[in-house]
């Protein structure tokens, strides 16, 4: 759509005047941010109230009511009258017909979703984490490779049953080098034979080696939120493991919100020097000063007056 | 001395927040008002949405969900106007469509930049033939599933309220599954909706753009195939500039983000050596 010059002007010195306002948080509360708050929350309420109006309830509900183009338009009136239903929770002698609303809603979306959500999120995921071990792409199974594999599985079951029987802790050091040597040992012989030997490329080593990873990461942070066996000795190394990777994801996720927070900032410091004050003329900020002062001036007044009355 | 030492540390570490905040600004404002053209190096996510779209026919048709909010514009928009640059670029005719309230106008916004970008240019496009939108369609689950069994009819009509039915652009497309991709512009869980019904239902090919809080939590889905690409942050649509190109919004605000990048991991070690600094002082002292 486009503007008149003179609204896109007002729009940018009330978007630039906004912006600062809300800004200037950072150094303390202030009555300026208030108001540029309450104008925000106004502003979402009435334009989401106006949307839901023109996109929503017109078109599909009293357009098609007022105005039926097929007999089957006139069946708007049950999503209208459930609708109005949910309304009844604030009459407490009828707020019970709103529980047929919410039943509707919770049974058509349990429904709808629970077959759907298990397709796309329980067995899709699960067959990516486990079908790489079937796919001759990362691993290939073969004589040798089955041979090592089998090594690692036994060697890390044994190391798992020694330590939570406290038998390990009574090895002596020969004995413990053994256990832990022969599962790095036949977990490097594996990768040899199931990846490096029939692909021979490093990069297959490291595609395999992730799919590893992304698997001992689903089983172990599983296994931190499976509370039927107590997280003890051998049990508690695996829960640990899970909770490193829960402790990168929540790292990461959190570097990302910084960095998604730090481009809001820029897109704003951004508006405020290239669209603001690049474009603004002397003859602009004579008119905007005065107009300035006086907001603040009111401003100013009102929060005195409302601080005072609050200390009365 | 060691007392005067302590001291010191004990002041930087409880700094006052508002010199952060004011050197965070300095930080952004140094590359805008001067950039510093920072190299930009192309991810493999990023090249799976370009490479999906780059490889679509001439006149094929694309849906474009534009499911983001106001407040996630300055992160959103550069890769939106990314997106269809390579869209219209490669002739390819535009459907969009949002589920969110207020990202109705969003979609309106990035849409008239472009389209007037192009015209301007010499390349004008023209509405319900090059390029169409449909608006704030609300229902989301429901809508979609919808959307798969009979598309017009669901959306009736347009943004600017035209019958669908005479829309030479919609010629051809029955089903949500009739269009070849579907490109996600969100800043919410809204994917998550598209790939339980959109990808798994009705089987459409999808790619998300997204905000970088977003972008972690749907790598598992790009993994398990589900997604061709994930476009993420103000990063993702630097890639995306690099690859069509030309140094947009994206790139530029990259500048200010390495710049903050060092600013925050420089604090982080300060405030870390400081306090083990001071930590080892104490010590130090209670053993005189």
């Amino acid at each position: 759509m486009n503007y008149a010059p003179w609204a896109v002007t007002f729009g940018v010195w009330l978007a630039a005047g906004l912006t600062i306002a809300i800004y200037s948080f950072l150094y303390k509360d202030n009555p300026f941010y208030k108001m540029a708050e309450h104008i925000y929350i106004g502003v979402s309420t009435g334009y989401l109230v106006v949307i839901a109006w023109n996109d929503a309830l017109r078109p599909l509900l009293v357009g098609p009511l007022r105005h039926p183009g097929t007999p089957n338009d006139i069946l708007a009136i049950i999503p209208g009258i459930l609708g109005l239903m949910m309304f009844t929770r604030y009459f407490k002698k009828l707020a019970w017909m709103s529980r047929i609303s919410l039943a509707f809603l919770i049974g058509w979306g349990a429904g709808t979703a629970a077959p759907a959500i298990i397709q796309a999120y329980l067995i899709r995921h699960t067959g990516t984490t486990i079908t790489p071990l079937f796919n001759p792409a990362y691993f290939s199974w073969n004589p040798m490779s089955i041979i090592f594999g089998l090594l690692v599985v036994g060697f890390f079951s044994a190391l798992v049953y020694f330590v939570q029987t406290d038998q390990y802790t009574d090895w002596d050091r020969g004995k413990r080098r053994f256990l832990v040597g022969g599962i790095i040992l036949s977990f490097i012989l594996f990768f040899i034979f199931a990846v490096y030997y029939p692909q021979k490329s490093v990069d297959a080593l490291t595609e395999a080696f992730y799919a590893l990873v992304i698997l001992v990461g689903v089983i172990s942070v599983l296994f931190y939120f499976f509370y039927s066996i107590e997280h003890k000795k051998s049990l508690k190394g695996i829960a640990k493991t899970g909770v490193i990777y829960l402790m990168v994801f929540f790292g990461t996720s959190f570097g990302y919100t910084v960095m998604a927070r730090l481009s809001l900032a820029i897109g704003r410091m951004r508006f405020i020097v290239d669209d603001w004050l690049k474009t603004t003329t002397p003859a602009q900020w004579g008119i905007a000063l005065p107009i300035i002062a006086v907001i603040s001036i009111l401003l100013v007044w009102q929060e005195r007056k409302s601080r005072a009355a609050r200390q009365d | 001395m060691l007392n005067l030492k302590i001291k010191t540390i004990e002041k930087l570490l409880s700094i006052d927040r508002r010199i952060i905040f004011l050197l965070v600004a300095a930080v952004i404002l140094i590359p805008i008002i001067k950039p510093l053209n920072l190299p930009v190096q192309v991810t493999p996510e990023v090249l799976g949405v370009y490479d999906a779209i780059d490889k679509l026919p001439e006149g094929s048709k694309i849906l474009i969900a534009f499911d983001y909010e106001p407040a996630s514009t300055p992160e959103m928009d550069p890769m939106a106007k990314a997106l269809l640059r390579h869209c219209f670029k490669k002739k390819l005719r535009v459907v969009g469509i949002s589920w969110l309230e207020q990202g109705r106008g969003n979609a309106d916004n990035v849409l008239s930049f472009i389209t007037n970008e192009r015209a301007e240019k010499g390349h004008p496009l023209e509405y319900g033939v090059d390029y169409a939108y449909m608006g704030f369609k609300p229902g989301k689950n429901a809508m979609i599933l919808k959307l798969g069994r009979d598309f017009k009819g669901a959306c009736k009509t347009d943004y600017r309220g035209n019958d669908v039915y005479d829309m030479p652009i919609l010629e051809g497309i029955e089903t949500l599954g009739d269009f070849p991709y579907l490109a996600c512009l969100h800043d919410d869980s809204m994917i998550n909706s598209w790939i339980t019904y959109g990808h798994e239902v009705v089987g459409i090919k999808i790619g998300s753009l997204c905000t970088a809080i977003m972008a972690p939590g749907i790598y598992a889905n790009l993994n398990a195939g589900q997604l061709t690409g994930i476009v993420g942050g103000l990063k993702g649509g630097s890639e995306y500039e690099h690859l069509l190109g030309y140094r947009g919004l994206a790139t530029f605000g990259m500048d200010s983000q390495t710049l903050i990048h060092f600013l925050i991991v420089g604090f982080i070690l300060i405030g870390n050596f400081a306090y083990l600094a001071k930590e080892r002082m104490i010590r130090k002292e209670r053993l005189r």
